[in-house]
């Protein structure tokens, strides 16, 4: 695992800021890690309407244009398991005390320093790119080296390799990238649903130890691929499931990009890279020997969950998890209710579309000429009206529903998270518990004057003392990574969140605008019967 | 429950005046000025002021069931004077099962909902029964009014009976052999119709009429029962708002500022617009489902008319074959003669008076939806406004 913690862990810096106080945003974040791109994916949805693809990629782009490439970026190391990397210096959360850690990072002098002399581009220029396309006040936590690398990724509709069970969909991925470790600045390749998954098994393996936070794994749906296989050629696969899948595809690669320790991630780069067809994965489908293997550690695991219990020392662990369970619950209800809402508002569309049919109908009949143009206006306006429902129902799914859905699963992940710690306590426990025992031998050996067995024992001591001192520094990594994933979650969400719903709300603002317009229309027409 | 349910009073807000304006002697005015919900039925309070000769006194009322008023209906139907006439459609009987279902359904999801969220599905449930109790008490009110506007049968003496005498009708919703009867009436008129279809109608207005109706009272039932439709699902939809507001305020507790700020701003909008798509759903059942359900009733009254003047012609026709067989076989001539110059007779005034009815339900038609859509689209413009502003408020708070 990792090697030393960075020495900041020694400073004495110590602010005591309760949990509770509201998000300083005012603080200075500079010299701060995770790259601007996170917070500028975090506002983007996948919308079903192309034309508003080019405003989401505006505000992906942290700088349009390429010459800003930094030639002498660092050595960026390929293993994002490394901890000391020199981008990724984990901000001052202290060691485990008894205090909440702050939630605001605070300012290290010393990286600042550092890293500003590493960048060799102007800083000045770019953060004001970075802050111009922004609705909310979120302070971002800029690192100078990754706020002008940017790894844009888009998804396009899918298309069908095949026919009846035999057949796949495959997706195509576009990126634009100026990070020098790709081999290309633009690049497409083509990949199917397994290849998705079979990333984020291979990821999830990697990360979650080190206790990072992996972005919500793409669902499967039998039902859904099913109908897709057997759709023929000229029939219209089911549009809506395919558009759900993409989007969500697409959303969990972004959220990839935009955190720093996956987009260096080589498994991550090849996905994107590597131009041929992926082996297929099929250690990801659920009869197969790797997914029994899941399914017999997800119970062990389940188990272990129930059995171990660890002695938190650290207060901030603590209420941090009870916060994630109390979110995790509030979040998975209202997620439900956003879906109920999306369906309700479907059949809104539906019924006022067939109210709109046979009020055209009743226009034919109605003998008197004025009337009748009346009641036929009535039902184009109706006709109108259901079309802004139907659109209304894609905001409610798309950029409400599937929103707070990521959020559910991404609270799940961290509960994973949480749970690896107290695995790797235990594991650190254990130790401890070996190289005791491995001493009371010795020095029962050394009484029981059986001096020949002492070297013996001596090594094996050795062996654990050194084993034990790695699982207490990979515990105290974990939980240092944590908080750090934690802190930039918190920020993250409530940056998503702001961006996402004040543009749902803005689709609802337009959508009531267009209705008023519908009636303002009509409203002469009535007054002329 | 039940003490929302039962003794249920409705204020009387508005009355529908059709005198326009009370003159001479022959003023009439009816409003039902109370109505109580008690145990499945509801008595209507039927407030009279006239200064008709006919009547005992000049202020008085009496009270009255659904059953009564439908036995009032069915006397001006059998009435054979009144045959030319297109007869007011009865008021649809009360119905508040739907109300009692939804109410049964929320109180079994109650454990699995907030005390909030509870307490304010059940105030909307309440305020859409008092919505609905509101709305029958105007269909009896707007039955009455048009007999009372209407100058033959304001006069009638079942209509008196039915406003003065204090002591109940003894109507008796109809029993069995009743309904049988009703029930064979009814498959006889059908029965009527496919021996009509042979009778050839000479007249091309009343032909054209017959067909037209026909056409429209189908086609008009379609639109109301999909326009109730899409208002329930609208309804629908606000309903959700409440839970969705619920949902984000409770999320917005486990959250630090500010997005718990943001989270409780959004329930607020959620609550407050939740009301305005209710206020829409309502305005639209009221202006509109309205409008397109009492011309289903009334162009089925406006059917009967015609029904009723093909029987005479019917009638006629037979008699002038009864005529022509006397005639041949020079037997009872004179007593033919005089059932054909009768037949005649009837069938040609119910004739001049059904056109003249037909064309006035015309005019009817068309100023009554003229005047509904008009409250109908202002009213649609005035809450889309309202959700736009609470909208626009709500982003440039954000901003």
């Amino acid at each position: 695992m990792a090697s030393t913690p960075p020495p900041e862990t020694d400073e004495p810096q110590t602010t005591e800021v309760d949990l509770g106080t509201n998000i300083d945003l005012e603080q200075d974040l500079s010299a701060e890690k995770p790259a601007p791109p996170e917070d500028m994916f975090f506002s983007t949805i996948s919308d079903p309407e192309p034309k508003k693809q080019e405003d989401m990629d505006e505000l992906f782009r942290l700088n349009k244009p390429m010459n800003e490439v930094n030639l002498n970026e660092p050595e960026e190391d390929d293993d994002p398991f490394s901890f000391s990397n020199n981008n990724s210096s984990p901000k001052p959360p202290n060691e485990p005390s008894i205090q909440p850690v702050p939630a605001t990072p605070v300012a290290d002098v010393k990286e600042e320093s550092r890293e500003e002399a590493q960048n060799e581009v102007a800083s000045a220029n770019l953060s004001e790119s970075l802050k111009s396309p922004q609705l909310y006040t979120r302070n971002i936590e800029e690192d100078d080296e990754e706020k002008d690398k940017y790894l844009e990724i888009t998804l396009s509709e899918p298309h069908k390799i095949g026919d009846g069970m035999g057949s796949y969909m495959v997706y195509k991925i576009s990126v634009k990238t100026n990070i020098a470790v790709f081999k290309n600045q633009e690049f497409t390749t083509n990949r199917r649903f397994s290849d998705f998954l079979a990333l984020f098994e291979r990821l999830k393996e990697k990360h979650l130890p080190a206790g990072r936070i992996l972005p919500p794994a793409p669902e499967k749906d039998v039902i859904g691929t099913a109908k897709v296989k057997m759709a023929k050629d000229s029939e219209a696969s089911p549009i809506d499931f395919l558009e759900k899948r993409r989007s969500a595809l697409e959303r969990f690669l972004k959220r990839l990009a935009a955190h720093k320790a996956f987009r260096y991630d080589p498994y991550f780069r090849d996905f994107l890279e590597i131009s041929d067809e992926l082996p297929k994965a099929n250690n990801t489908s659920a009869l197969s020997g790797a997914g029994m293997l899941k399914m017999f550690k997800s119970v062990t695991d389940s188990v272990t969950k129930i059995a171990v219990k660890m002695e938190e020392t650290d207060q901030w662990f603590e209420e941090k998890s009870r916060q994630i369970e109390n979110l995790y619950a509030q979040y998975k209800k209202l997620h439900s209710v956003a879906e109920y809402l999306h369906t309700w508002r479907k059949d809104l569309a539906a019924s006022t579309k067939e109210f709109s049919k046979t009020t055209a109908i009743l226009a034919n009949a109605e003998e008197q000429l004025n009337l009748s143009r009346a009641l036929s206006h009535l039902g184009e306006a109706y006709e109108k009206i259901d079309q802004i429902y139907l659109e209304q129902a894609n905001s409610d799914y798309f950029l409400f529903a599937e929103l707070i859905k990521d959020y559910v699963c991404l609270f799940d992940n961290i509960k994973e998270v949480f749970f690896q710690r107290i695995k790797t306590f235990g594991n650190w426990q254990k130790s401890e518990e070996t190289l005791k025992a491995k001493k009371e031998s010795k020095a029962k050996f050394e009484a029981s004057n059986k001096l020949d067995k002492v070297p013996a024992i001596m090594a094996e001591i050795n062996e654990w003392e050194s084993k034990t001192a790695k699982a207490k520094e990979d515990f105290e990594q974990i939980s240092k990574n944590i908080k750090e994933e934690i802190k930039n979650f918190d920020l993250n969400r409530a940056t998503e969140f702001k961006t996402q719903l004040t543009k749902y709300l803005e689709t609802l603002l337009q959508n009531q605008e267009t209705i008023v317009k519908v009636w303002e229309q009509y409203l002469p027409e009535v007054k002329a019967i | 429950m039940d003490d929302v349910f039962e003794e249920t009073k409705a204020e009387r807000s508005e009355t529908v005046d059709l005198n326009g304006g009370g003159n001479g002697d022959d003023f009439l005015k009816i409003e039902i000025s109370d109505a109580l919900n008690e145990k499945d039925k509801v008595k209507f309070t039927v407030k009279t002021k006239t200064n008709m000769k006919n009547f005992s006194s000049s202020e008085f009322s009496t009270i009255r069931e659904h059953e009564e008023f439908i036995w009032l209906h069915d006397r001006f139907v059998e009435f054979e004077d009144y045959a030319g006439y297109i007869i007011p459609p009865a008021p649809p009987r009360p119905d508040f099962d739907s109300s009692r279902e939804k109410l049964q359904r929320l109180t079994e999801g109650e454990s699995s909902m907030t005390k909030e969220e509870y307490a304010k599905m059940k105030q909307e449930l309440e305020s859409e029964y008092l919505a609905l109790f509101k709305k029958t008490v105007q269909m009896h009110e707007v039955f009455l009014n048009r007999l009372s506007s209407h100058p033959i049968f304001k006069c009638d003496s079942n209509l008196k009976v039915f406003l003065e005498y204090n002591k109940n009708l003894n109507v008796r919703s109809k029993n069995t052999k009743e309904r049988f009867g009703g029930f064979v009436k009814s498959i006889s008129k059908n029965a009527d119709e496919l021996r009509f279809i042979n009778i050839k109608e000479t007249d091309e207005f009343f032909d054209g009429q017959k067909k037209f109706l026909t056409d429209y009272h189908n086609k008009i039932r379609e639109d109301c029962s999909r326009a109730d439709r899409m208002t329930y699902v609208h309804k629908s939809v606000a309903d959700c708002y409440i839970r969705v507001s619920t949902g984000l305020s409770n999320a917005a507790t486990g959250e630090l500022d500010p997005l718990s700020k943001f989270l409780t701003k959004l329930a607020d909008y959620f609550e407050t617009a939740r009301k305005t798509e209710n206020r829409m759903s309502s305005d639209t059942d009221l202006k509109l489902s309205d409008t397109l359900r009492y011309y289903v009733r009334d162009s089925k009254a406006a059917l009967d008319l015609l029904h009723r003047r093909t029987k005479r012609l019917s009638d006629f026709e037979t008699e002038n074959r009864n005529l022509e067989k006397a005639r041949k076989n020079h037997k009872d001539e004179k007593n033919a003669e005089q059932a054909q110059q009768n037949a005649k007779l009837k069938f040609e005034q119910i004739s001049e008076l059904a056109r003249s009815e037909l064309s006035d339900f015309k005019t009817r038609r068309i100023s009554m939806f003229k005047k509904s859509l008009c409250e109908f689209v202002e009213l649609q413009i005035k809450h889309s406004n309202a959700q736009v502003q609470t909208l626009r408020t709500l982003l440039q708070e954000q901003a």
